[in-house]
């Protein structure tokens, strides 16, 4: 098939490296398309989208994954492309010319991320809780809760069935009382540490409980000291931690949208 | 406040699958433009879903059965992806 499109892993700053060798999906090669002093990062390809079985489609991901890494290390910068952007040719142009007038239409705002985000580091922080342990924490703690376990002791099979969903319910509305103070206070200190950050969604865990999702702009300097404070929120009875990173800014990217036009596609984003 | 950097620093640096998946499918930048072909392809149920697990249900039946008040009555379901074996470069 024709691979007359160009599939974008990314806009980086403009280097004298431009081609970087067989490491696209599909092995294909990967190179620049340069515009003033930024270019886009690309490979060739047929003007339809990538897809497959969840194996296949997982495997691309990865490999995109790999390339904007790869690319980040060269430039010192980087503007991740989300996976399966590609550019066609049009009617007055092929797809290198429209890639090169994205480039020129979008130069302001690449140009400014590009030299925002030098030196920059996305870094996930993911805070979890023991939930037994908090609960443990909260029953302990708590004065109403530790009455009524008192109180239930001296009941009736019939009483304390009563009482099972009483407790239970006031361990859950402390809970989330306390959790959301948490969230708080972790976000308030941690905050400081980053240029910019971004609240993403709780995910489940197999055994523990997330109360914060984090993702954060860091400059590479204050990595360490960020990951002192999340060392110092880790000894706290029944709190964990997670610190990935370093990631390319894909979180903070995602705020760069290019505006106008209709919109072709195959999916929508959920 | 040494010990408490090195105790984070420890933490194996590997970052699973699912957040790569999480990044390249779920952000990143898109083109909105008449002349560009943009799609967005997503794996059923992988990032589609993202299950967001508030403090309620689990936590309380968790609690429950924790200190014998309950039988645990829900199982919850959970996908486990393997972690990739490639470490990303250690904090910091």
């Amino acid at each position: 098939m024709t691979q007359n499109a160009r599939y974008v892993y990314a806009v980086i700053p403009r280097i004298d490296k431009e081609d970087f060798g067989s490491i696209g999906i599909g092995g294909n090669r990967v190179y620049t398309i340069p515009y003033q002093d930024i270019c886009a990062v690309v490979h060739d390809c047929p003007p339809e989208p990538y897809q497959g079985d969840e194996a296949t489609v997982k495997g691309m991901v990865a490999v995109h994954s790999d390339v904007v890494d790869a690319v980040w290390e060269a430039a010192g910068s980087v503007l991740p492309m989300s996976f399966d952007v590609i550019i066609r040719p049009g009617e007055e142009g092929s797809a290198d010319d429209n890639v090169r007038k994205w480039l020129e239409d979008e130069y302001t705002t690449f140009k400014m991320r590009v030299d925002e985000f030098r030196d920059k580091v996305e870094l996930g922080v993911q805070i979890l809780w023991d939930p037994e342990v908090i609960t443990r924490r909260i029953t302990e703690e708590n004065e109403e809760i530790k009455k009524m376990v008192a109180e239930m002791a001296t009941k009736s099979r019939g009483l304390a069935y009563f009482y099972q969903h009483k407790i239970a319910e006031a361990v859950k509305k402390e809970m989330e009382t306390k959790a959301d103070q948490d969230y708080r206070r972790y976000y308030e200190r941690l905050r400081g540490y980053a240029e910019d950050t971004q609240v993403n969604k709780i995910k489940e865990h197999p055994d523990k409980q997330m109360i914060m999702n984090l993702s954060l702009l860091v400059k590479r300097e204050r990595v360490k000291a960020l990951g002192e404070v999340l060392g110092e929120i880790r000894e706290e009875e029944g709190v964990d931690v997670r610190f990935t990173g370093p990631w390319p800014p894909y979180t903070f990217a995602t705020k760069i949208v290019a505006s106008g036009g209709e919109v072709e596609k195959w999916g929508e984003r959920p | 406040m040494g010990r408490e950097a090195v105790t984070v620093e420890k933490m194996p640096a590997s970052y699973s699958l699912m957040e790569v998946l999480d990044r390249v499918l779920d952000r990143g930048i898109v083109i909105e433009r008449r002349e560009v072909l943009l799609s967005l392809f997503y794996i059923d149920g992988l990032v589609l879903e993202e299950r967001v697990a508030f403090i309620s249900i689990d936590t309380y039946l968790k609690y429950a059965e924790a200190v014998g008040l309950l039988p645990l009555e829900e199982t919850r379901h959970v996908t486990e992806y393997a972690s990739r074996d490639r470490p990303r470069a250690e904090i910091p």
